[in-house]
């Protein structure tokens, strides 16, 4: 149809016209069914909150047995110094953890900073002289994995069933690695996740009285006293009392807050633990609240009181650059704005323990627009924490953050763009061609840089516009921008790249312009084997440069239980259902890892693909180290139309390279010459086929294609 | 957070990206979806997929808008899935209704042979509507990008359904003018 070319190329108009007129949401006609949804769900969180369903008491007892019950370590007198405590008290040392990948940014923006809310104790004035550090049941390592137990998800089924059940939300039950859910056809559904939290999503926002809204703090404490007077009693808490976070944005639409119900406790340490650990959360937004949040998370052993230092000593602290934060850096002349005592109830912790957070102003524009970092501070005496690489140095420079990100101060002249414009020209013409594939150029350097030793990995080509309508060519320039010791302000770390090039560039460039490839290389290894792979040995499949097809054959017998012969075809039978029955989710992506005679799936990064397979091989270094990648191939396959064209890659495979020897070089020109340049694809397409792959191999750790191609249905 | 922030999440690979994303632009794309499909649980579902793309779009791309980037990925994946839907079941929504009205700009048989005209054609719409004074193109837009009723553009835009009916045809008699001043055969 003529017309529809017209609706079409009227899609890709300058985006300002787009954005110049921005459509009121359509108004629906309210279903009644929604409202008694909505009221069902809500008696289902006052029933359920009022810890009148077994499972949940039986949650309770256990968890407050837990803590009555452990004995606690020699808890200090609270009249005694801190530095008293720590000589007549032999508490263990705590560790943080090693895995702060995915916390994300944490940046609030405000022209008042009396309309944001943090969590907490407020009253930092207040805070005892020792609180509680409890472990953590439940720790993650930074790919996600449960790490050293498993997720209950028979309670998970049985608590989402029953919330399910009063709510009168009816569908299936859809389990998987981190949650069990059961969602209607009209969007409102019951969440459980592994920490058996409880998120209750409604079909129709909760509409509030008139007073209440995001539109001011005010309002928002109204919504708030509205909540805890409406459903405060019904939710089994002695004395509730309710607790406000968020705020961030410009104006009402944008704004979200949460408001929390808990029990306040006999004292400080009960309600920052109920506060932290068991409440009810309405999210709030512009339309209401259509999010509600049960948590009941069960804490460990109690390790031990532990003395807890002085909102002072705190923020002289955090102010002479101490602290864990995900945002970019601490200001040069930093400034807290707000400050509060809570746990922080984080996954990777090893532990939970006290933490001060602060709001620092990071950053201002002209219109008056502060944006507000969250960095936190453990509230627990410095001695007591073993992790001092999350301290500030020695020599005052640098600290760490989260995601181990090193600042520095900020390049005097130039910063932002203006440094990363002024570093890309200076290196324009002086990289070196890594690898060329077709249009493709990959170019890599590390040179000396205003004092500094950057790297930077470019990447030049024609990719796809990832929206799959147009073949636009594009070309991205400086594509991996890595700074080691630079200002976070403009750095581009690659999520892979970026701590693998800082790792070798700590370990070879200090003083020298270049990093060859051969360090490159065994940075990886020794990246991988520090963060990834320290309990991976599979010296099987790693003998050789290339991963030959004895190797496979290796890897079909071993974890696929085929007999030492097989023809190729028993290979594709039996490989294809391994793969299927690694369980993959949509929205992860996995790595295989071989441990104790086993293949394990480990959970690795997150992913939005349908199917997404990735074979790592390792191979044992012989010191306690592993290389890592050695020959890496992965398929990223989105068909929507053709859910289970995965397998077929494997098929296409064997088919054109049915010699014995699979490298990497024969994938990758496979996969160029074929799937990115040929019209004929290798398998059924019923519409639009989106196929994405990227290939990495040790032999040059730094090879990287990722190509979309948009395949017309 | 601000849209800098958000692409830069996803470029750090950081799943806080999609819920921000969702956050802060959800209603926003939902409209959109809404507006082409009529369905909520479709909606929705374009909603969600809209994530899943951004997702595997941002890197390597770096959007300057991401309110616009995600809005053109919404608008396509809604068209996409009312063409499919329509496949089964004709005769539904607003998309007919703005194809069959735009069919009166075109100016004579032809065909979009390739992504080079397509870019011209849009290249063309770009400056028709530039022409425009701004309260036309809004509802030129809200009907033929947004797929939105006469009644509900009336509705935003302050105005009678009549008014827009017939700002509506005269604008479609300019764009035809427009595209055949401008040799462009659809």
């Amino acid at each position: 149809m003529r017309s529809e070319k017209l609706v079409h190329a009227l899609g890709e108009i300058d985006d300002r016209l787009i954005l110049e007129v921005i459509p009121v949401p359509v108004r629906r006609k309210k279903r009644r069914w929604q409202t008694a949804l909505l009221t069902a769900a809500m008696i289902a969180l006052c029933i359920l909150g009022g810890l009148e369903l077994g499972f949940f008491s039986g949650v309770n007892r256990e968890r407050k047995n837990g803590i009555e019950e452990h004995t606690v370590t020699q808890a200090p007198k609270k009249e005694s110094a801190s530095s008293d405590i720590a000589a007549q008290t032999p508490l263990p040392m705590l560790t943080l953890g090693t895995n702060y990948v995915g916390s994300g940014s944490n940046i609030q923006d405000s022209n008042d900073i009396f309309r944001l809310f943090l969590y907490g104790l407020q009253d930092v004035e207040t805070v005892p002289e020792t609180l509680p550090v409890y472990t953590n049941l439940y720790p993650e390592n930074e790919g996600g994995l449960y790490h050293g137990w498993t997720p209950d998800y028979v309670q998970m089924q049985q608590i989402c069933g029953e919330y399910a059940q009063i709510a009168g939300i009816s569908g299936e039950m859809e389990t998987n690695d981190q949650f069990v859910r059961i969602s209607d056809e009209n969007g409102a559904s019951i969440t459980v996740d592994f920490r058996q939290t409880v998120t209750i999503r409604l079909t129709q926002s909760l509409p509030l009285p008139e007073n209440c809204s995001t539109e001011s703090a005010v309002t928002v404490e109204q919504t708030g006293d509205w909540l805890l007077n409406t459903y405060g009693g019904e939710l089994g808490m002695q004395a509730p009392v309710r607790v406000i976070s968020g705020g961030s944005g410009m104006d009402a639409i944008d704004r979200q807050y949460e408001i929390r119900i808990h029990d306040a406790g006999q004292s400080v340490e009960a309600y920052l633990r109920n506060q932290c650990f068991d409440h009810v959360t309405f999210r709030l937004n512009q339309e209401g609240i259509k999010t509600i949040i049960v948590q009941k998370t069960m804490l460990g052993e109690r390790i031990g009181d532990y003395p807890i230092i002085s909102a002072y000593e705190a923020e002289t602290l955090l102010l002479s650059g101490c602290g864990l934060t995900n945002v970019w850096a601490l200001p040069e002349d930093p400034s807290v704005s707000l400050m509060t005592l809570t746990y922080l109830n984080m996954a990777w912790f090893d532990c939970y323990m006290p933490f001060y957070q602060f709001l620092v102003p990071v950053q201002s524009d002209t219109n008056g627009t502060i944006s507000y970092g969250t960095f936190y501070l453990p509230a627990v005496d410095p001695s007591y924490v073993s992790d001092s690489r999350y301290w500030k140095t020695a020599d005052g420079v640098t600290y760490n953050t989260f995601r181990e990100k090193i600042y520095a101060a900020p390049d005097p002249d130039k910063v932002g763009e203006a440094a990363k414009e002024a570093f890309i020209s200076y290196f324009e013409s002086d990289v070196s061609l890594l690898a060329s594939y077709g249009d493709y150029e990959l170019s890599f350097a590390v040179r000396q840089y205003q004092g500094r030793d950057v790297a930077i990995l470019t990447c030049k080509g024609p990719l796809v516009n990832g929206e799959g309508d147009m073949q636009t060519f594009w070309y991205e320039y400086a594509e991996q921008v890595v700074t080691y010791g630079a200002s976070g302000t403009w750095s581009e770390d690659g999520p892979e790249y970026a701590n693998g090039i800082r790792n070798v560039l700590r370990s070879y460039s200090a003083g020298s312009a270049d990093v060859t490839y051969d360090q490159v290389r065994e940075m990886f290894a020794l990246y991988f084997a520090q963060n990834t792979a320290e309990l991976l040995y599979l010296p099987e499949l790693s003998a050789s440069a290339d991963v030959s097809w004895e190797q496979v054959s290796n890897f079909a017998v071993m974890c696929c239980g085929l007999p030492e012969t097989f023809s190729e075809k028993e290979l594709e039978t039996a490989l294809v259902p391994y793969f299927d029955s690694l369980d993959y989710e949509p929205g992860s992506s996995s790595v295989l890892l071989y441990e104790n005679g086993q293949f394990k799936k480990l959970a690795f990064g997150v992913d939005s693909n349908p199917v997404f397979y990735q074979l790592v091989f390792f191979r044992d270094l012989g010191n306690g180290l592993y290389e890592a990648s050695f020959d890496a191939i992965e398929f990223w396959v989105e068909d929507e139309m053709n859910a289970d064209s995965h397998s077929r890659n494997w098929l296409i495979l064997q088919e054109q390279y049915p010699q014995t020897l699979l490298t990497a070089e024969n994938y990758r020109q496979y996969l160029l010459d074929y799937l990115c340049t040929s019209d004929n694809l290798p398998f059924e397409v019923c519409g639009n086929v989106t196929v994405t792959f990227r290939i990495n191999d040790t032999g040059n750790p730094l090879r990287y294609v990722s190509c979309s191609r948009y395949f017309p249905g | 957070m601000e849209d800098e922030r958000i692409v830069a999440l996803y470029w750090q690979r950081s799943e806080d990206a999609i819920a921000e994303t969702a956050a802060k632009y959800g209603t926003y794309c939902h409209s959109i979806a809404f507006g082409i499909l009529r369905n909520e649980q479709d909606a929705e579902e374009c909603v969600v997929d809209t994530w899943l793309r951004a997702w595997n779009a941002i890197p390597p791309q770096r959007p300057n808008r991401l309110s616009a980037f995600l809005a053109k990925i919404t608008r396509n994946l809604s068209l996409d899935r009312y063409r499919r839907r329509t496949a089964q079941f004709r005769g539904f929504g607003q998309l007919p209704l703005a194809l069959e009205e735009l069919e009166w700009s075109i100016p004579s048989p032809g065909s979009v042979e390739s992504m080079a005209e397509a870019a011209e054609l849009t290249a063309s719409l770009e400056r028709f509507l530039y022409s425009q004074s701004k309260e036309k193109r809004q509802v030129f837009l809200l009907r033929y990008w947004y797929f939105r009723t006469i009644e509900e553009i009336a509705d935003q835009q302050q105005m009678s359904q009549n008014k827009v009916t017939s700002m509506l045809f005269r604008m479609r008699k300019e764009l035809k003018k427009h595209l055949e001043k401008e040799g462009i055969g659809v």
